[in-house]
């Protein structure tokens, strides 16, 4: 007897990874809901997106096409049914279960304008809005300024730019989430917005140590030395 | 079932070198000739092949690249059951179907006796075929 289902769920769920992969194995048979399904894909995400921003200083000067690329090579590794394509001068990421679908729209988030523009490209081009289809997420590749400040910027203009977003904290930090409604069939779309933090300005060389930290430092240790020199 | 070649290409891509080799290494062997003849494979029957213990996660990841990933999907999962009633060690192939209902349910039903099983998951283990055959050698 080879080993059990559960002999192979209990050795899964001993890294996310391997959660994540063993329930991918088992769809056909333990079917998700659409929600959950979504959950699983979205967690995916994070977890390509923080192997990305871990080495931020390699993809901080790649346009959103690389970066895109490298993501979706990443949910194929995790087993995923994932496609990255470029049309009309923007990346988007696909990923597909049967007749499930969660479309990932990629932006340099460079301003709120060009935010916007991806937002709607993914709102009213490209999300179909049929059952098991109402699901997608922006993801703002943020080069130039701190990642939670940005998505604070946009997640304010989009409040403002659709009243009836729905605006809402996300599962975890720098993600927030939104609802709008797919043109075509009136259907509520669910969107998570999800800032990956690709900042690389290293201070060593920038900044040295100022004249009144020198002095706190030879003060301090004059002090640790007459200490010593009390003791003996 | 994908072309050999497009199999082997897809799995060119998984960056972890132990496990695209050992992956690699399984598809060869499950498309060589000889090994087409035999038509199902239990975890075990995979090791064996690449000289792997039915435990190795490494086998298992194998297995998972070469069942779930689309690009590279050479195997297709199905399922023995092992009646706890019935002194079988080898089990018996399970219809599909009556797997999906049990998750759905979350009991399964007994194809002899209709007995309702909960706790399914200790008494079925997954075997496996090439994509597009559905065999019970093991």
């Amino acid at each position: 007897m080879g080993p059990t289902v559960e002999e192979l769920r209990r050795e899964a769920q001993k890294t996310a990874v391997g959660r994540l992969h063993w329930a991918i194995q088992l769809w056909n048979f333990d079917r998700p809901t659409y929600e959950a399904w979504v959950e699983l894909v979205e967690d995916a995400v994070l977890f390509q997106i923080r192997l990305v921003a871990q080495s931020k200083s390699n993809f901080h000067v790649l346009g959103e096409d690389q970066i895109s690329r490298v993501i979706d090579i990443g949910l194929k590794n995790l087993n995923l049914d994932s496609s990255a394509m470029y049309i009309n001068g923007n990346t988007d990421i696909t990923i597909r279960f049967d007749t499930y679908c969660w479309l990932g729209e990629a932006k340099l988030a460079l301003d709120n304008s060009k935010i916007l523009h991806g937002y709607d490209q993914l709102t009213s081009r490209y999300a179909s809005g049929m059952t098991g289809q109402t699901s997608g997420g922006m993801l703002l590749y943020v080069t130039r300024d701190n990642a939670q400040v940005t998505l604070d910027s946009w997640r304010a203009a989009l409040a403002v730019q659709v009243p009836n977003c729905d605006h809402r904290d996300g599962r975890v930090p720098l993600t927030f989430c939104s609802s709008d409604v797919c043109q075509s069939t009136g259907q509520a779309l669910q969107i998570t917005h999800f800032a990956v933090p690709l900042l690389h300005d290293p201070q060593e060389a920038k900044r040295g140590l100022s004249e009144a930290a020198k002095a706190a430092g030879r003060a301090a240790r004059k002090t640790a030395r007459a200490k010593r020199a009390g003791k003996t | 079932m994908s072309e050999p070649g497009s199999i082997q290409q897809a799995l060119s891509t998984i960056p972890d070198e132990d496990l695209r080799a050992q992956c690699s290494l399984l598809a060869e062997k499950l498309l060589a000739a000889e090994a087409i003849e035999h038509s199902s494979w239990t975890y075990r029957g995979l090791g064996r092949l690449i000289q792997r213990d039915a435990a190795d996660p490494l086998l298992h990841r194998c297995i998972e690249a070469l069942s779930s990933r689309r690009s590279s999907q050479l195997l297709e999962m199905h399922f023995l059951y092992f009646d706890a009633h019935r002194d079988d060690p080898d089990g018996e192939p399970i219809d599909d179907e009556i797997v999906r209902d049990a998750y759905r349910a979350g009991f399964l039903v007994d194809p002899h006796d209709g007995r309702e099983v909960p706790n399914f998951e200790s008494l079925i283990a997954p075997y496996f075929v090439l994509k597009g055959i559905h065999g019970t050698d093991r």
